[in-house]
């Protein structure tokens, strides 16, 4: 069943594929619309350069410490806003107005504030913090209270509660906020490095390559991100698994 | 020092569940609260539990160790029949919770996640962990609900050979029930002690 989902996946990339090449080839101006064969030429010989990396790590760094921040800070928050309801209410109105608020105009606000090369740190940090916190403590208030109160007539410690009663309720939350935060946080992340163009960021290549109308960098640095983002994607989802499964195995 | 209950009384809005209870259950006994459905049995055992609070009345000389069947099995769906059980008291050697659950048919389910147990393994695991756990007082709500014949004979003798001099509350609708573990009964009518 497995292999036939993969079968099926391979074949649908394919056709995608194939109907890129079409397309440019009916159109026939690289400017508007490069081959998927020109872009791999091209990202073969962006993979040779130093830069490729350098580019590559600075916002990969950037992003995904904007993430993680927001993953602790979403944790505590939403702890406290479960324990306590007035922490609750008065996150209420940063969260409202984080979630509401176009990106781009957070993205012009840090350029005020901050310089260009925190920039994607912060909006990572914003566009993930508000999808964390909504969901974990969604993930505390559902846990069932019968099981808390069964776990006071046993007196269970803060730590039993956590690891045996918590945890496994707010397990499918928290790996549906971190799945849906990721992508956002890639995407709003390269957006703020396209405005604010830190030196040696991807957003910067994607920038020049928009500038010198070199489609086939943009392409190229295009196919880069998608694969950056769903490589962490997976191998954060990984740790997220294992580090569940074995509080399970306790 | 036997349970005493003064005056206790519960509503919950215009329906009166306990009214002016008063009874007394012996230390060290087996006591059954029995009654009609909807007459307050599990209300009465929730507050001596301490689950909920009495609108007015008193119970006095109650024990602070607590441990219970509930009326639901109220496990950790996502852990094993031994964790269950060894979470509701560390000191319990290995062995000691393996033997338990054998003792009570469990003995293929020791390590089975308790999400794929069916009913009756789920109310057995329940009442290992109420037995096993530290107590001074034990509570059981129903505690052989979902068994079959043969098994509740075989849950009525463990609980038997483990409550010994154990201060016992139990709910249930089966006098056979009470009959089988030499209990002292308290009928519940119109929210008092009618028996």
């Amino acid at each position: 069943m497995k292999n036939k989902s993969k079968i099926e996946k391979t074949i649908a990339v394919a056709a995608a594929l194939l109907l890129w090449q079409l397309a440019s080839v009916i159109i026939g101006e690289e400017v508007l619309l490069v081959s998927p064969f020109k872009v791999l030429v091209r990202l073969s010989e962006l993979i040779f350069e130093k830069e490729f990396y350098s580019a590559v790590a600075f916002s990969f760094i950037r992003i995904t410490f904007g993430f993680v921040l927001a993953v602790a800070v979403g944790i505590i928050f939403a702890t406290a806003a479960y324990r306590w309801h007035w922490a609750e209410t008065m996150l209420w109105p940063y969260m409202s107005v984080i979630k509401a608020t176009p990106v781009a105009s957070f993205i012009i606000l840090c350029l005020i504030w901050l310089n260009s090369s925190s920039l994607p740190v912060f909006i990572s940090f914003l566009m993930a913090l508000p999808i964390i916190y909504t969901n974990m403590l969604a993930g505390f208030k559902s846990t069932d209270t019968k099981l808390l109160q069964m776990a006071d007539i046993f007196r269970f410690s803060f730590k039993k509660k956590l690891v045996y009663i918590y945890l496994p309720n707010i397990k499918p939350y928290f790996i549906s906020a971190c799945s849906v935060a990721l992508g956002l946080t890639w995407k709003a992340g390269i957006a703020a490095e396209i405005i604010g163009i830190p030196d040696g960021s991807m957003g910067e290549m994607l920038y020049n390559a928009k500038l010198y109308l070199a489609t086939a960098d943009l392409f190229s640095w295009t196919v880069t991100i998608v694969c950056v983002s769903i490589l962490f994607d997976k191998l954060f989802m990984k740790l997220i698994n294992t580090m569940f499964k074995r509080l399970e195995d306790l | 020092m036997d349970i005493i209950i003064k005056d206790l009384c519960k509503s919950y809005g215009e329906n009166t569940v306990l009214d002016s209870l008063n009874a007394v259950i012996g230390k060290g006994k087996i006591t059954c609260l029995m009654g009609p459905s909807g007459e307050g049995k599990t209300t009465l055992m929730n507050i001596l539990m301490g689950i909920e609070k009495a609108d007015s009345g008193a119970v006095e000389n109650m024990p602070q160790n607590k441990s219970a069947v509930f009326q639901e099995d109220r496990l950790c769906e996502s852990f094993s029949a031994f964790t269950n059980v060894k979470i509701a008291n560390d000191s319990l050697a290995d062995d000691t919770i393996i033997s338990h659950l054998e003792q009570v048919g469990l003995g293929d389910a020791v390590y089975q996640q308790v999400s794929t147990l069916s009913g009756g393994q789920k109310r057995r695991v329940a009442l290992v962990r109420a037995l096993l756990a530290e107590k001074d007082i034990l509570f059981l709500d129903e505690p052989f609900k979902g068994l079959d014949e043969d098994t509740k004979k075989i849950v009525t003798g463990y609980l038997l050979n483990n409550t010994a001099d154990t201060t016992v509350v139990m709910v249930t609708h089966d006098i056979d029930e009470a009959s089988a573990l030499g209990a002292d009964v308290l009928y519940l009518k119109d929210g008092k002690i009618t028996l």
